[in-house]
């Protein structure tokens, strides 16, 4: 017995030591035999084992501080190991593990300080979180993940959390802030806590990016929006994107200044994708969201935009400072037309266009015919070979260039052809440049034999010499008022309008000009040439005044085009129906769309149906009311 | 039973029914239709109402003024007051349809003729008797179809494929106005249309209101204004009770 209790007190002793981490006397290999050879006190050894171990838990464990906690419960579970491996055999014969039942003492004291150490941890927690997902924190959540107070931890966690969360506030913070938190949800990743932060947070990102502006002129801010947004997966950047876009589109499209719209519309949109690039890496989505966009904007007024785009390629293409770098207007021009598809009121564009390639080649404006035959390529490209067949004919017919000399003038024309030729004009007074008319048509009897000559006006520039040194280059009513000058030397404004034939405007908007460069003077009513005049240039070009209605003139021509849509939409239908026999109404509006390819509203193609129904093309079903027959 | 024929065969039997009695196109065609497009047949039914119709030769005779060949608006008035009924009742129009008079305003001898016979009557006062029993007729929806589809060619001017759009309003009053509560809306909506929007009505257009009291009636939530086919005239009533569904 004694030797039982001396035994006992032995292991009393390590126990003790060990727990306390003092020395320990013997090696534990000791132990292990001293162990099987008291095989009947198992149970006593057990209890003392255990009994020792709870005491020393009580008064021991200290929780003062978060580092000192995690320190503690390492060297705790490091010593319950030791003392499993000692009494290894002890588990052979025992019922249940040292292991488990060491460890659930241990819980269990721990758990008894709940109270006291919840607090403690999620304090530490919440500091830790905002400084840097670092070991600690992770160290913590392990801790917390064995303990017994878990859950309770859990929903404390929780409710921390989504305090936590609620207070933040600005994207870039959000975006620092959910890199930490990542980490923190993987360590509870597969349980409902870690589902619960993650929808929580997510929540937020989503509230933040819907409450924020786009700027995007702060880069950092921009890319932060974009990685939250990519992280939820939701549309609110595109839709976002596309409010801004459309917003800055449609102030550029409504701007006072019409001249510079397009231009505006393209530097705009290059600006666009430079961000997209630079802060969405193209992102493809955001790319499609900006282009429709831009598209939207356009459609709202593309008819008129159409005009003005016809009028911007005018702008490039006359001979002028900004335009002397070919290169750079080639590019400028093919960048152009890769925008072409946003413009869809093609017919107007190509109408306009016409007429004002046909002026710049006239008037020997263009900078380059190459270049206007190039564009006309690259149109007929992305339009069908019909689409610029007038301008082609144009560019033909003025590569055909008659010169000639009769009576001391020199004369250069082109012929035209009326189908081509869209602008609206006035002849020239049937006497003027009379005898150069007639030995033109003498010698070209043959070639335009049956064809109807009309020698057209403003497209025309006359070089005409004057006081010896001077060549002035002026338009044809000028030149014939000069002309008159040298039969006569005084006029008033009623006999020149007599003798001209031509209407009062039509004279004095010719005439404002040359007294404005004063070659003619006016005195008491009677206009006489100034033969004083001087100047240093020796070739003078005297400016014309437009003709002010230009703008109606646009607007008339654009109505009538509009106009004529319907007889296009009408060859559509009955092209289609002829080919496919019966449609519904569905149907014949979204094919004739996609044949077109014009911004036609859907009740006019209703109405030409209609129309056609009732000039019986087409025949309505009597079973089916929507379908539609057509009728041979 | 003979093969049916085609639609220029047709034409011919009904240009040739007409050289043996004045009647026009849609009563020939009607007649030998019945007959089964028997010529012969045809005729004989036609020579028999002649023969056997002196007395509503007579009727006729009575309405119309001197020297005219046939009735003119004096003698419908007339007609109608002797009927007990007014101008605008729809029971002249049903009158006219089961005629198969050609054009409104004008009653020809063989109108009278052949709708007499069909109607069992020899004079005015015996037709009058009838009238309770049409109007009940009305009341069938198809007959009140064909009705209102016949009415739009009986109104129609000869050289015009539309009628304008007073004549469809005075049709649509006359005979869907009491049957169709609809109706009642679509009126202030017609007489609303200002006068430089006043276009004439097409055949498809009316034939499709009549479709349109039919199929949606008063529920206009039925009524598909974006993908429906539905005449631009009939879109119009829609977006005129639905200000707000007019896009730009």
């Amino acid at each position: 017995m004694i030797q039982e209790k001396d035994n006992i007190g032995e292991f009393h002793q390590f126990i003790q030591n060990l727990i306390m981490e003092k020395e320990i006397s013997k090696p534990y290999l000791y132990y292990n035999q001293k162990l099987k050879q008291n095989q009947e006190n198992y149970q006593q050894i057990f209890n003392i084992l255990t009994s020792e171990f709870q005491n020393t838990i009580q008064t021991q464990t200290i929780f003062q501080d978060c580092t000192q906690i995690l320190e503690q419960h390492l060297f705790i579970q490091s010593k319950i190991k030791l003392i499993e491996q000692i009494f290894k055999i002890l588990e052979s014969s025992q019922t249940y593990s040292i292991n488990k039942l060491l460890n659930q003492i241990y819980s269990t004291k721990v758990y008894s300080l709940k109270d006291k150490l919840l607090p403690l941890f999620l304090n530490q927690f919440l500091i830790l979180r905002q400084e840097n997902f670092d070991e600690q924190l992770k160290q913590i959540i392990l801790f917390i993940k064995s303990s017994q107070f878990c859950s309770d931890f859990k929903q404390y966690l929780l409710e921390d959390s989504i305090n936590y969360y609620n207070k933040l506030k600005s994207i870039e913070i959000i975006y620092k802030q959910y890199l930490i938190e990542e980490k923190i949800i993987n360590l509870f990743s597969d349980t409902q806590l870690g589902i619960s932060l993650r929808e929580y947070f997510n929540k937020v990102i989503e509230k933040s990016l819907i409450d924020s502006p786009i700027r995007l002129e702060n880069s950092s801010y921009m890319n932060a929006f974009y990685e939250l947004n990519q992280i939820i997966e939701s549309n609110i950047l595109k839709g976002k994107i596309f409010d801004i876009v459309h917003e800055g589109m449609n102030k550029i499209i409504n701007d006072e200044n019409k001249q510079q719209i397009i231009a505006n519309i393209f530097e705009a949109k290059d600006y666009y994708e430079q961000k997209v690039k630079e802060i969405f890496q193209n992102d493809e989505k955001i790319k499609t969201c900006l282009s429709s966009a831009i598209e939207t904007s356009i459609q709202l007024k593309v008819n008129q935009l159409s005009e003005q785009l016809s009028s911007y390629f005018d702008q490039l293409l006359i001979k002028k400072q900004e335009n002397k770098d070919l290169k750079k207007v080639q590019d400028k021009i093919n960048k152009s037309l890769e925008l072409m598809p946003y413009f869809s009121a093609k017919d107007i564009f190509e109408h306009f266009y016409t007429q004002r390639m046909t002026k710049r080649l006239l008037l020997e404006l263009s900078i380059s015919q190459d270049l206007e035959t190039q564009i006309l390529l690259k149109l007929k490209q992305q339009c069908g070979d019909q689409y610029v067949r007038k301008a082609e004919e144009v560019l033909k017919e003025y590569k055909k260039c008659y010169e000639y000399e009769y009576l001391g003038v020199e004369v250069k024309l082109f012929v035209i052809s009326q189908n081509s030729w869209t602008l609206k004009q006035q002849q020239i007074p049937k006497n003027f440049l009379k005898e150069q008319q007639e030995y033109f048509l003498e010698n070209q009897k043959l070639e335009f034999k049956q064809k109807i000559l009309l020698w057209m006006l403003e497209c025309s520039n006359c070089y005409v010499k004057g006081f010896t040194k001077y060549i002035f280059i002026v338009s044809a009513v000028q030149a014939m008022i000069l002309d008159f000058f040298n039969n006569q030397q005084t006029y008033k404004i009623t006999e020149l309008i007599q003798i001209s034939g031509l209407s009062k405007d039509e004279i004095i908007r010719n005439l404002i000009p040359l007294e404005k460069e004063k070659l003619l003077l006016l005195d008491q009513g009677m206009y006489f040439v100034n033969n004083q005049f001087e100047s240093k240039k020796t070739h003078i070009k005297i400016n014309q005044m437009q003709k002010i209605e230009k703008k109606e003139e646009i607007e008339e021509n654009t109505q009538k085009l509009l106009h004529d849509r319907k007889y296009v939409i009408d060859a559509s239908i009955v092209k289609i129906m002829k080919r496919d026999k019966q449609h519904t109404l569905q149907e014949i509006v979204n094919l004739v769309l996609k044949d077109l390819g014009l911004p036609i509203k859907v009740v006019d193609i209703k109405q030409q149906i209609e129309v056609l129904t009732e000039k019986e093309y087409l025949q309505r079903d009597q079973q089916n009311m929507n379908l539609f027959i057509y009728l041979a | 039973m003979r093969q049916r024929p085609n639609q220029a065969q047709e034409d011919i039997m009904i240009k040739d029914l007409q050289r043996v009695v004045q009647l026009n196109d849609l009563q020939a065609r009607e007649i030998l239709n019945q007959a089964q497009w028997n010529l012969q047949k045809a005729s004989n039914y036609v020579l028999d109402i002649q023969k056997s119709g002196t007395k509503i030769e007579d009727q006729f005779k009575k309405y119309v003024s001197q020297g005219q060949q046939v009735i003119d608006e004096n003698g419908i008035q007339q007609f109608c007051n002797d009927l007990g009924i007014d101008l605008m009742d729809p029971v002249i129009l049903y009158i006219s349809y089961i005629f198969k008079s050609e054009i409104m305003g004008v009653y020809t001898k063989f109108d009278f003729l052949y709708g007499f016979t069909l109607l069992k009557a020899q004079s005015t006062f015996d037709l009058k008797r009838e009238i309770k029993r049409l109007r009940e007729d009305l009341n069938n929806k198809e007959i009140l179809k064909s009705v209102y589809k016949y009415c739009f060619d009986f109104t129609k001017q000869k050289q015009r494929k539309d009628i304008d759009l007073s004549i469809a309003q005075g049709l649509w009053e006359t005979l869907l106005k009491n049957v169709f509560p609809i109706m009642n809306q679509f009126m202030k909506y017609v007489s609303n249309i200002q006068e430089k929007d006043q276009k004439p009505i097409s055949r498809d257009t009316y034939y499709m209101v009549w479709e349109f009291c039919v199929q949606i009636g008063e529920d206009l939530s039925k009524y598909d204004y974006k993908t429906g086919a539905w005449p631009t005239f009939i879109d119009g009533f829609y977006f005129f009770m639905h200000p707000n569904h007019k896009q730009q």
